[in-house]
Protein backbone atom coordinates (compact mmCIF):
# COMPACT_ATOMS: atom_id res chain seq x y z
CA UNK A 1 0.00 0.00 0.00
CA UNK A 2 1.13 3.51 -0.75
CA UNK A 3 1.86 5.67 2.23
CA UNK A 4 -0.55 8.56 2.89
CA UNK A 5 2.23 11.15 2.57
CA UNK A 6 3.37 9.79 -0.79
CA UNK A 7 -0.23 9.69 -1.99
CA UNK A 8 -0.68 13.35 -1.03
CA UNK A 9 2.36 14.33 -3.07
CA UNK A 10 1.26 12.17 -5.98
CA UNK A 11 -2.11 13.90 -6.02
CA UNK A 12 -0.42 17.29 -5.83
CA UNK A 13 1.84 16.34 -8.76
CA UNK A 14 -1.19 15.17 -10.71
CA UNK A 15 -2.93 18.47 -9.93
CA UNK A 16 0.04 20.47 -11.19
CA UNK A 17 0.15 18.37 -14.35
CA UNK A 18 -3.62 18.72 -14.89
CA UNK A 19 -3.68 22.49 -14.44
CA UNK A 20 -0.55 23.05 -16.54
CA UNK A 21 -1.64 20.80 -19.39
CA UNK A 22 -5.12 22.35 -19.39
CA UNK A 23 -3.80 25.89 -19.68
CA UNK A 24 -1.28 24.83 -22.33
CA UNK A 25 -4.07 23.11 -24.27
CA UNK A 26 -6.20 26.25 -23.97
CA UNK A 27 -3.26 28.32 -25.18
CA UNK A 28 -2.72 26.12 -28.21
CA UNK A 29 -6.46 26.03 -28.89
CA UNK A 30 -6.46 29.84 -28.91
CA UNK A 31 -3.40 29.90 -31.15
CA UNK A 32 -5.04 27.38 -33.46
CA UNK A 33 -8.20 29.51 -33.65
CA UNK A 34 -6.19 32.64 -34.32
CA UNK A 35 -4.14 31.07 -37.11
CA UNK A 36 -7.14 29.22 -38.53
CA UNK A 37 -9.08 32.46 -38.66
CA UNK A 38 -6.13 34.15 -40.38
CA UNK A 39 -5.90 31.21 -42.78
CA UNK A 40 -9.61 31.50 -43.62
CA UNK A 41 -9.20 35.23 -44.09
CA UNK A 42 -6.25 34.66 -46.39
CA UNK A 43 -8.10 31.92 -48.26
CA UNK A 44 -10.94 34.42 -48.84
CA UNK A 45 -8.48 36.89 -50.27
CA UNK A 46 -6.97 34.14 -52.42
CA UNK A 47 -10.45 33.38 -53.79
CA UNK A 48 -10.99 37.05 -54.61
CA UNK A 49 -7.53 37.22 -56.19
CA UNK A 50 -8.20 34.07 -58.17
CA UNK A 51 -11.48 35.56 -59.45
CA UNK A 52 -9.73 38.78 -60.39
CA UNK A 53 -6.99 36.87 -62.22
CA UNK A 54 -9.66 34.86 -64.06
CA UNK A 55 -11.48 38.06 -65.08
CA UNK A 56 -8.18 39.58 -66.13
CA UNK A 57 -7.44 36.51 -68.25
CA UNK A 58 -10.87 36.88 -69.91
CA UNK A 59 -10.30 40.55 -70.58
CA UNK A 60 -6.81 39.78 -71.93
CA UNK A 61 -8.32 37.14 -74.21
CA UNK A 62 -10.93 39.59 -75.50
CA UNK A 63 -8.27 42.24 -75.92
CA UNK A 64 -6.12 39.81 -77.93
CA UNK A 65 -9.14 39.01 -80.12
CA UNK A 66 -9.84 42.73 -80.61
CA UNK A 67 -6.19 43.35 -81.42
CA UNK A 68 -6.33 40.55 -83.97
CA UNK A 69 -9.49 42.05 -85.48
CA UNK A 70 -7.89 45.50 -85.63
CA UNK A 71 -4.77 43.99 -87.16
CA UNK A 72 -6.84 42.25 -89.84
CA UNK A 73 -8.73 45.48 -90.52
CA UNK A 74 -5.47 47.41 -90.83
CA UNK A 75 -4.12 44.72 -93.14
CA UNK A 76 -7.23 44.89 -95.32
CA UNK A 77 -7.08 48.66 -95.30
CA UNK A 78 -3.43 48.49 -96.25
CA UNK A 79 -4.28 46.21 -99.18
CA UNK A 80 -6.98 48.63 -100.31
CA UNK A 81 -4.55 51.53 -99.99
CA UNK A 82 -1.94 49.57 -101.92
CA UNK A 83 -4.50 48.98 -104.68
CA UNK A 84 -5.25 52.69 -105.02
CA UNK A 85 -1.70 53.97 -104.50
CA UNK A 86 1.83 53.27 -105.57
CA UNK A 87 5.28 53.65 -104.10
CA UNK A 88 8.12 55.58 -105.69
CA UNK A 89 11.66 56.55 -104.74
CA UNK A 90 12.37 60.26 -104.95
CA UNK A 91 15.75 62.04 -105.01
CA UNK A 92 16.24 65.73 -104.25
CA UNK A 93 19.73 66.82 -105.27
CA UNK A 94 20.68 70.40 -104.36
CA UNK A 95 24.35 69.87 -105.31
CA UNK A 96 26.84 67.02 -105.52
CA UNK A 97 27.18 66.96 -101.73
CA UNK A 98 23.53 67.32 -100.81
CA UNK A 99 21.36 64.41 -101.87
CA UNK A 100 18.09 63.55 -100.13
CA UNK A 101 16.49 60.20 -100.86
CA UNK A 102 12.81 59.60 -100.04
CA UNK A 103 12.38 55.90 -100.68
CA UNK A 104 9.04 54.06 -100.95
CA UNK A 105 7.02 57.26 -100.83
CA UNK A 106 3.31 56.54 -101.23
CA UNK A 107 1.52 58.44 -103.97
CA UNK A 108 -2.08 58.16 -105.19
CA UNK A 109 -2.64 56.30 -108.42
CA UNK A 110 -2.55 58.70 -111.38
CA UNK A 111 -0.01 61.05 -109.74
CA UNK A 112 2.56 62.74 -111.93
CA UNK A 113 6.27 63.28 -111.43
CA UNK A 114 5.45 66.88 -110.57
CA UNK A 115 3.22 65.67 -107.67
CA UNK A 116 6.19 63.90 -106.06
CA UNK A 117 7.60 67.31 -105.15
CA UNK A 118 4.66 68.02 -102.88
CA UNK A 119 5.26 64.74 -101.07
CA UNK A 120 8.89 65.53 -100.19
CA UNK A 121 9.43 69.33 -100.35
CA UNK A 122 7.94 71.97 -98.08
CA UNK A 123 8.16 74.94 -100.39
CA UNK A 124 7.68 74.62 -104.15
CA UNK A 125 7.10 77.37 -106.70
CA UNK A 126 6.41 76.82 -110.37
CA UNK A 127 5.10 78.37 -113.54
CA UNK A 128 2.51 76.81 -115.79
CA UNK A 129 2.88 77.24 -119.52
CA UNK A 130 -0.15 76.48 -121.60
CA UNK A 131 0.50 73.54 -123.88
CA UNK A 132 3.97 72.81 -122.41
CA UNK A 133 3.15 72.16 -118.79
CA UNK A 134 4.81 73.00 -115.48
CA UNK A 135 8.24 74.55 -114.96
CA UNK A 136 9.53 74.29 -111.40
CA UNK A 137 11.21 77.52 -110.39
CA UNK A 138 12.28 76.78 -106.80
CA UNK A 139 12.34 73.95 -104.27
CA UNK A 140 12.74 74.63 -100.56
CA UNK A 141 14.05 78.15 -101.23
CA UNK A 142 16.60 77.11 -103.87
CA UNK A 143 15.59 79.18 -106.90
CA UNK A 144 16.42 78.98 -110.59
CA UNK A 145 18.79 81.61 -112.03
CA UNK A 146 20.57 82.35 -115.30
CA UNK A 147 22.90 79.32 -115.08
CA UNK A 148 21.25 76.95 -112.61
CA UNK A 149 17.81 75.44 -112.62
CA UNK A 150 15.67 72.54 -111.44
CA UNK A 151 15.48 69.56 -113.83
CA UNK A 152 13.68 66.27 -113.38
CA UNK A 153 14.78 62.75 -114.32
CA UNK A 154 13.35 59.25 -114.21
CA UNK A 155 15.16 55.94 -114.02
CA UNK A 156 14.85 53.63 -116.99
CA UNK A 157 14.89 50.08 -115.65
CA UNK A 158 15.34 48.58 -119.11
CA UNK A 159 18.51 50.49 -120.01
CA UNK A 160 19.53 51.03 -116.39
CA UNK A 161 20.16 54.72 -116.80
CA UNK A 162 18.73 58.08 -115.88
CA UNK A 163 16.57 59.69 -118.52
CA UNK A 164 16.22 63.47 -118.85
CA UNK A 165 12.78 63.83 -120.46
CA UNK A 166 12.01 66.52 -123.02
CA UNK A 167 8.55 67.15 -121.59
CA UNK A 168 7.23 68.68 -118.37
CA UNK A 169 7.00 66.69 -115.16
CA UNK A 170 3.22 67.02 -114.95
CA UNK A 171 2.93 65.11 -118.21
CA UNK A 172 4.55 61.97 -116.81
CA UNK A 173 2.14 59.57 -115.02
CA UNK A 174 3.95 57.61 -112.32
CA UNK A 175 4.24 53.82 -112.39
CA UNK A 176 4.82 51.51 -109.42
CA UNK A 177 8.46 51.58 -108.18
CA UNK A 178 9.44 54.51 -110.38
CA UNK A 179 12.54 56.45 -109.40
CA UNK A 180 12.25 60.21 -109.87
CA UNK A 181 15.11 62.67 -109.38
CA UNK A 182 14.98 66.43 -109.01
CA UNK A 183 18.38 68.02 -109.59
CA UNK A 184 19.53 71.60 -109.28
CA UNK A 185 21.91 71.66 -112.27
CA UNK A 186 23.94 73.96 -114.44
CA UNK A 187 22.15 73.93 -117.78
CA UNK A 188 24.62 76.14 -119.66
CA UNK A 189 26.63 73.03 -120.60
CA UNK A 190 23.99 70.74 -122.12
CA UNK A 191 23.26 67.99 -121.35
CA UNK A 192 23.77 68.25 -117.59
CA UNK A 193 25.28 65.24 -115.75
CA UNK A 194 22.84 62.58 -114.50
CA UNK A 195 21.82 62.67 -110.80
CA UNK A 196 24.07 59.77 -109.71
CA UNK B 1 12.63 35.08 -9.73
CA UNK B 2 15.52 35.04 -12.19
CA UNK B 3 13.41 33.36 -14.87
CA UNK B 4 10.34 35.33 -13.92
CA UNK B 5 12.16 38.63 -14.15
CA UNK B 6 13.79 38.03 -17.51
CA UNK B 7 11.36 35.83 -19.38
CA UNK B 8 7.92 36.69 -18.05
CA UNK B 9 5.68 38.13 -20.78
CA UNK B 10 4.33 40.55 -18.19
CA UNK B 11 7.74 42.07 -17.44
CA UNK B 12 9.60 42.69 -14.19
CA UNK B 13 7.16 44.52 -12.03
CA UNK B 14 4.89 47.50 -12.12
CA UNK B 15 1.42 46.70 -10.89
CA UNK B 16 2.48 43.07 -10.60
CA UNK B 17 5.05 43.66 -7.83
CA UNK B 18 2.59 43.22 -4.92
CA UNK B 19 1.40 39.94 -6.42
CA UNK B 20 4.97 38.75 -6.86
CA UNK B 21 5.57 39.59 -3.20
CA UNK B 22 2.50 37.59 -2.18
CA UNK B 23 3.65 34.67 -4.35
CA UNK B 24 7.13 34.70 -2.83
CA UNK B 25 5.70 35.01 0.69
CA UNK B 26 3.56 31.94 0.09
CA UNK B 27 6.59 30.07 -1.20
CA UNK B 28 8.58 31.06 1.90
CA UNK B 29 5.71 30.14 4.21
CA UNK B 30 5.27 26.77 2.47
CA UNK B 31 9.01 26.11 2.77
CA UNK B 32 8.89 26.84 6.49
CA UNK B 33 5.86 24.62 6.91
CA UNK B 34 7.46 21.77 4.98
CA UNK B 35 10.57 22.01 7.11
CA UNK B 36 8.48 20.87 10.10
CA UNK B 37 7.38 17.71 8.28
CA UNK B 38 10.71 16.88 6.65
CA UNK B 39 13.68 15.10 8.18
CA UNK B 40 16.30 12.60 7.00
CA UNK B 41 14.99 10.05 9.46
CA UNK B 42 11.41 10.10 8.11
CA UNK B 43 11.93 9.84 4.37
CA UNK B 44 14.48 8.44 1.97
CA UNK B 45 16.65 10.42 -0.48
CA UNK B 46 14.48 9.36 -3.39
CA UNK B 47 11.31 10.47 -1.58
CA UNK B 48 12.96 13.78 -0.71
CA UNK B 49 13.77 14.31 -4.36
CA UNK B 50 10.18 13.50 -5.39
CA UNK B 51 8.58 15.70 -2.72
CA UNK B 52 10.88 18.60 -3.50
CA UNK B 53 9.98 18.49 -7.20
CA UNK B 54 6.23 18.33 -6.42
CA UNK B 55 6.45 21.19 -3.96
CA UNK B 56 8.53 23.19 -6.41
CA UNK B 57 6.02 22.62 -9.18
CA UNK B 58 3.02 23.34 -6.95
CA UNK B 59 4.49 26.56 -5.55
CA UNK B 60 5.52 27.73 -9.01
CA UNK B 61 1.99 27.06 -10.26
CA UNK B 62 0.57 29.00 -7.32
CA UNK B 63 3.05 31.83 -7.88
CA UNK B 64 2.17 32.03 -11.59
CA UNK B 65 -1.53 31.97 -10.81
CA UNK B 66 -1.16 34.86 -8.35
CA UNK B 67 0.98 36.96 -10.73
CA UNK B 68 -1.38 36.18 -13.60
CA UNK B 69 -4.20 37.34 -11.37
CA UNK B 70 -2.29 40.61 -10.95
CA UNK B 71 -2.01 40.92 -14.72
CA UNK B 72 -5.73 40.14 -15.05
CA UNK B 73 -6.41 42.94 -12.61
CA UNK B 74 -4.49 45.38 -14.82
CA UNK B 75 -6.52 44.12 -17.82
CA UNK B 76 -9.70 44.65 -15.82
CA UNK B 77 -8.63 48.17 -14.88
CA UNK B 78 -8.37 48.97 -18.60
CA UNK B 79 -12.01 47.96 -19.13
CA UNK B 80 -12.05 44.19 -19.72
CA UNK B 81 -14.39 42.08 -17.61
CA UNK B 82 -12.56 40.41 -14.69
CA UNK B 83 -13.59 36.89 -15.74
CA UNK B 84 -12.38 37.36 -19.33
CA UNK B 85 -9.24 39.13 -18.13
CA UNK B 86 -8.36 36.26 -15.76
CA UNK B 87 -8.96 33.58 -18.40
CA UNK B 88 -6.92 35.57 -20.97
CA UNK B 89 -4.04 36.15 -18.55
CA UNK B 90 -3.91 32.49 -17.53
CA UNK B 91 -4.04 31.23 -21.11
CA UNK B 92 -1.61 33.78 -22.54
CA UNK B 93 0.82 33.12 -19.67
CA UNK B 94 0.64 29.32 -20.15
CA UNK B 95 3.82 28.85 -22.25
CA UNK B 96 5.83 30.87 -19.76
CA UNK B 97 4.29 28.96 -16.84
CA UNK B 98 5.33 25.69 -18.44
CA UNK B 99 8.94 26.86 -18.74
CA UNK B 100 8.81 28.24 -15.19
CA UNK B 101 7.44 25.03 -13.69
CA UNK B 102 9.79 22.72 -15.59
CA UNK B 103 12.83 24.79 -14.64
CA UNK B 104 11.75 24.88 -10.98
CA UNK B 105 11.18 21.11 -10.97
CA UNK B 106 14.84 20.71 -11.92
CA UNK B 107 16.03 23.40 -9.51
CA UNK B 108 14.04 22.01 -6.55
CA UNK B 109 14.73 18.39 -7.47
CA UNK B 110 18.48 18.73 -7.78
CA UNK B 111 19.27 21.49 -5.27
CA UNK B 112 16.84 20.89 -2.41
CA UNK B 113 18.60 17.85 -0.93
CA UNK B 114 22.23 19.13 -1.12
CA UNK B 115 21.29 22.59 0.16
CA UNK B 116 19.17 21.17 2.98
CA UNK B 117 21.96 18.84 4.10
CA UNK B 118 24.51 21.68 3.92
CA UNK B 119 22.26 23.93 6.02
CA UNK B 120 21.69 21.07 8.51
CA UNK B 121 25.46 20.59 8.92
CA UNK B 122 25.95 24.34 9.30
CA UNK B 123 23.26 24.44 11.98
CA UNK B 124 24.86 21.50 13.81
CA UNK B 125 28.24 23.24 13.78
CA UNK B 126 26.63 26.41 15.06
CA UNK B 127 24.83 24.57 17.87
CA UNK B 128 27.97 22.66 18.92
CA UNK B 129 29.89 25.88 18.75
Amino acid sequence: LVEKRTLTFLIAALGVWAVTSTTISAYYYMQFNTYYSEYKHLAGYMDILSGTISELANVTGKLAQNTKDVSETVENLSKILESISLRVNILLKYNSNSLEWYNKTSMPLGSTAFDTLFAVAEDVTYKYYEGLGVLVTSINGVTNNKTMGWLWWYWNYTSSEWVLPDFASDKYILHRNDVIAWTYSNYVNWPPPPPT
Amino acid sequence: MFINGFYSPWGFGGLNIPFQMIGMAIAGFAGGLYQKFWSWEKISLCESFFEATVIGALLTLAYDFITNFGVALSFALSGTSMYLALISALILGAPFSLIHIVSNIFVFGFLFVPISSAISRFMEVKIIG
